[in-house]
């Protein structure tokens, strides 16, 4: 019998103390502490960025072609800020606030469609470096065309790439900030599951209060409730981890699914993981030999390795949740087969809460 | 009256080894019952037992009317136990370790105030466990263990470890959650504290009951009936109470005026147990 009563109640009492256990703290910020590290050693992978600024009409259709170029483009970063004046635009420039800004005047939509020549002035520093300042102007340059009607004689794409980098695979595609933040992500999953949860559920064992909560519910219903914080923990540390590097997954179900059923199943393997060992210090000193096989493969996914070694990578769940969250992040299949992924994960979770009920059935008999 | 704890042939073997060989007893409802022994002799398997927390191999038993194998959820909320180690939260304060069994229990959460005012813990109700000693550690144990009100209170070992005048204070409080009707089973290793607070004790000795009955007929029964006579010329004399000889030299004493003092000499709990079980506790 399970009485959502008693699970909630013991949620409740794990989500609170479980992180004043130090250990369990550790679990939960290593990874973040690592992820920002990354997200600060990678660079961006929009290599061009251009802060600009611009007076005259705010909703421009020259705005909005400069702002669609940016967007559809894979390497450009553009922070456009709207300003009031024609000199606050100038001294943005001067001060160095924008690299490059622009003034139109009032009514130039308008203007141009009627074929009256407006004015329209690009203010750029003397000695203007990078490609930010020409992006800007032929962007406007291109707005002013459509506008008049008349289509650009030919469309110019640019691709800056990073000199020297040979990888194209998925690290490639992914950029390695993004990459490596995302294997982070898997890692802080595999440390909840197989650290923090067990060391919760073995210092229960250990402190003898696990028989005082068995007085009134039962191992199962003590077992889902840490099932359930774990579960909050992967879910809480993996918001504030894509906060704090700022990623967004372009296919939210796909990424959300993908974090919660690796979850999932790498929580059932820590559980009967936790029911292995007598104390919580145990558990934290035989953590890395356990990680090590959980966390590992989610730094392999996608990179050139031996037929063998990548099969072996295909069967283990962790490398199938960081194919699954991969395509989420990036929005397309950068891994074919999604369906195995999850049917890897999914049965690896079946596997995991399989031999933990028979366990319970086992213990309380 | 219904017995609170009724036990059949109860077994339990771990293997080979018969931790619980076949006992019988029966608790009635406000008794405080003991159940003596060494270490390993099934005091605590027939607690795990009777609580819920182990299958018995064979046998049965019933506790508040219910049985331990199929009944095992209706027996949890009219049952509670005190360990013997300090099962606490040490990160929570005293009155979160209450509330915590209290919403458990379902029961409000007002219930946490009041039993700290009962175990004289209101003074520290808002310090972390881990700054309590031992005895204000038993007696949140004890606490929490009357969140639910239980029918039957099972104690194993209560006043282990703790200082005389906090083991005074627990035996005490034990002594008032009987008189209000609370049946208290009990394991001790403690004679004196079963002989002043239980109603009837039961010597466990490798798994089997080797004696049950109140303290006051053990003794009779096992232990030897002497006194010993303090005479004017400070000589001491040990007389045998059943003896006719002994008899008439007493009250020959008495009738010369020649006796200081007499110190009756029954037997202990203690003296009965080794005689019964072969060794002392």
């Amino acid at each position: 019998m399970i009485r959502p009563r008693i699970i909630a109640t013991l949620f409740r009492k794990d989500m609170v103390d479980a992180i004043r256990e130090s250990r369990v703290l550790v679990s939960l910020l290593t990874p973040i502490i690592v992820a920002v590290l990354y997200n600060f050693i990678f660079p961006e992978e929009k290599l061009l960025e251009v802060k600009a600024a611009y007076a005259g009409p705010e909703a421009s259709a020259i705005v909005e072609t400069l702002k669609a170029r940016a967007e559809t483009g894979q390497s450009v970063s553009l922070k456009l800020q709207h300003v009031a004046t024609a000199d606050e635009a100038r001294r943005l420039v001067e001060t160095k606030a924008a690299d490059i800004s622009f003034v139109l005047p009032d009514g130039v939509d308008d203007a141009i469609k009627a074929g009256r020549v407006p004015t329209i002035a690009i203010i750029q520093p003397e000695l203007a470096t990078g490609g930010g300042p020409g992006f800007v102007t032929s962007a406007v340059q291109a707005g002013v065309l459509t506008l008049a009607g008349r289509a650009p004689p030919a469309i110019i794409t640019t691709e800056s790439l990073k000199v020297g980098s040979a990888d194209q695979g998925v690290m490639g595609q992914m950029g390695p900030r993004k990459y490596f933040v995302l294997a982070t992500v898997v890692m802080m999953i595999g440390m909840i599951a197989v650290l923090a949860v067990p060391i919760m559920l073995t210092e229960e064992a250990e402190k003898k209060t696990l028989d005082a909560l068995l007085l009134v519910g039962s191992y199962l219903e003590v077992i889902v409730a840490k099932a359930l914080v774990g579960l909050a923990y992967v879910a809480l540390a993996v918001a504030v981890m894509l906060g704090l590097t700022r990623l967004r997954p372009e296919d939210t179900i796909t990424f959300v699914a993908g974090a919660g059923l690796l979850g999932l199943a790498l929580i059932g393997i820590g559980l009967l993981v936790g029911g292995l060992f007598k104390s919580a210090q145990q558990v934290y000193s035989w953590s890395s030999v356990m990680l090590l096989p959980v966390i590992g493969p989610a730094f392999a996914v996608g990179l050139p390795v031996p037929d063998a070694v990548d099969a072996a990578l295909r069967a283990l769940p962790t490398s199938q949740g960081m194919r699954i969250m991969a395509n989420g992040l990036a929005g397309k299949a950068l891994f074919s087969d999604a369906w195995i992924s999850f049917a890897v994960v999914g049965l690896w979770a079946l596997g995991a809460y399989g031999l933990l009920a028979w366990r319970l059935s086992r213990s309380e008999s | 009256m219904m017995a609170a704890v009724e036990v059949t042939d109860l077994q339990k073997h771990y293997g080979a080894v018969r931790a619980v060989d076949g006992i019988t007893f029966s608790v009635a409802e406000g008794e405080v019952f003991g159940l003596l022994g060494h270490n390993g002799a099934g005091k605590t398997t027939t607690i795990r037992m009777l609580t819920g927390r182990a299958r018995p191999t064979a046998g049965t038993a019933t506790v508040a009317g219910f049985d331990i194998v199929h009944e095992r959820d209706r027996i949890k909320p009219v049952i509670n136990a005190v360990f013997e180690d300090p099962n606490l939260y040490e990160r929570f304060s005293g009155r979160d370790n209450l509330r915590l069994f209290a919403e458990l229990y379902g029961a409000p959460a007002s219930r946490a105030d009041e039993l700290l005012e009962t175990v004289a813990l209101v003074f520290a109700a808002r310090r972390k466990v881990k700054t309590y000693s031992s005895g204000m550690k038993q007696r949140l144990l004890i606490a929490r263990a009357l969140v639910n009100t239980p029918r039957v209170l099972f104690m194993d070992e209560p006043t282990r470890g703790l200082d005389p005048t906090s083991a005074r204070e627990l035996r005490a409080l034990i002594a008032r959650l009987a008189e209000a009707g609370t049946t208290v089973f009990l394991t001790t290793h403690y004679m004196e504290e079963a002989d002043e607070l239980c109603d009837r004790v039961a010597f466990l000795s490798q798994g089997r009951i080797v004696a049950l009955d109140t303290p006051r007929e053990l003794k009779l029964k096992q232990g030897e009936r002497r006194a010993t006579v303090l005479l004017q010329d400070r000589t001491e004399q040990t007389i045998l109470l059943d003896d006719p000889a002994d008899a008439a030299r007493l009250d020959e004493w008495m009738r010369t005026g020649r006796v200081l003092t007499v110190h009756s000499q029954e037997g202990t709990l203690e003296d009965v147990f080794v005689a019964l079980a072969g060794r002392a506790l």
